[in-house]
């Protein structure tokens, strides 16, 4: 049974973007991540990826993600409205538009992923709401060196009793990320 | 080269201790959580590793005024034995002298006086 992981990218102060939205402070590396020991892994053992739609809307062409995507497997989008053209997919990408719901979505990129792990990618209202709901079984959190102090906060309005974590792995990467895994105590 | 380190234990939503902070609750309510790696037993390899160098390395601590005043009875010393500054201007008159190591900086005059001998031993 895969498990699902919510993943993040934060600076130390805990943003997950800059007082203008941009986050390319907390992504130098982006095109080496996919080298990176942790990078190889979350690819390898991906099997359905849920993504926010603030995330989604960060590509700039929606057509982009077919071929090109470190993660080549089933898409479920969470949004309020379906886009009338659907993007570009190929036997292993897929786009699955989600209306009701980040549970909703989660049941149906496990059902799709099979053995295989579900990946949470999203803004910070969908990291919330995951944590809010104890959705996810893991949370990888990747720490830049970086303070921006101001932005978005990945732990904000979360309002739950103490979440507690166990740590599973710690990983020091090029450019000063730090990846970091934890496991949900239920 | 000696270099000036901040040191904290901090949760990982960056909270450094819990809420209600004061002498009942030194660290702040489940504070004492963020530093459970430093007083459990047995300790973690790593966690042994990291408080033996942080001890061994540090030649003098700088202490907040607010972690003085509420640590400074409770702990009767400072766990680190080598010199030990603080800011508190009207501190002074309330060490005794089992806190050998503790210099009251006066803001005013700058300057920092000994309430006893500074030696770094441990």
């Amino acid at each position: 049974m895969g498990k699902v992981i919510l993943g993040a990218t934060i600076s130390l102060d805990g943003f997950i973007n800059d007082r203008s939205g941009s986050v390319d402070a907390l992504y130098p590396d982006l095109a080496d991540w996919r080298e990176t020991e942790p990078g190889k892994e979350s690819i390898q053992n991906t099997g359905a990826v849920v993504m926010g739609k603030n995330a989604y809307a960060m590509s700039e062409a929606s057509d982009w993600f077919a071929g090109n995507y470190e993660y080549q497997v089933p898409i479920f989008v969470l949004t309020h409205h379906i886009p009338k053209k659907k993007p570009k997919e190929t036997d292993q990408l897929t786009f699955t538009f989600v209306t009701d719901g980040l549970e909703s979505a989660i049941q149906q990129a496990k059902a799709a992923a099979g053995d295989k792990d579900v990946n949470i990618i999203g803004a910070a209202s969908t990291a919330q709401q995951c944590l809010k709901a104890g959705l996810a079984d893991e949370l990888h959190v990747d720490i830049m060196p970086v303070l921006l102090c101001d932005g978005l906060r990945l732990f904000e309005n979360i309002n739950a009793e103490q979440i507690q974590l166990e740590r599973v792995k710690v990983t020091e990467l090029p450019a000063g990320r730090t990846h970091l895994r934890f496991r949900f105590v239920k | 080269m000696t270099k000036v380190v901040l040191d904290m234990s901090m949760s990982l939503d960056g909270f450094i201790a819990g809420t209600n902070v004061g002498k009942e609750y030194p660290m702040g309510m489940n504070g004492e959580n963020l530093h459970t790696w430093i007083f459990s037993t047995p300790k973690d390899k790593v966690d042994a590793d990291v408080e033996r160098e942080m001890f061994a390395k540090t030649g003098a601590v700088i202490l907040g005024n607010r972690t003085f005043e509420i640590g400074v009875d409770l702990w009767g010393r400072c766990s680190f034995s080598c010199a030990i500054f603080c800011a508190y201007p009207q501190g002074a008159r309330k060490v005794n002298k089992e806190k050998r190591n503790l210099y009251i900086c006066n803001r005013r005059h700058r300057k920092c006086t000994s309430t006893g001998s500074s030696s770094c031993r441990r």
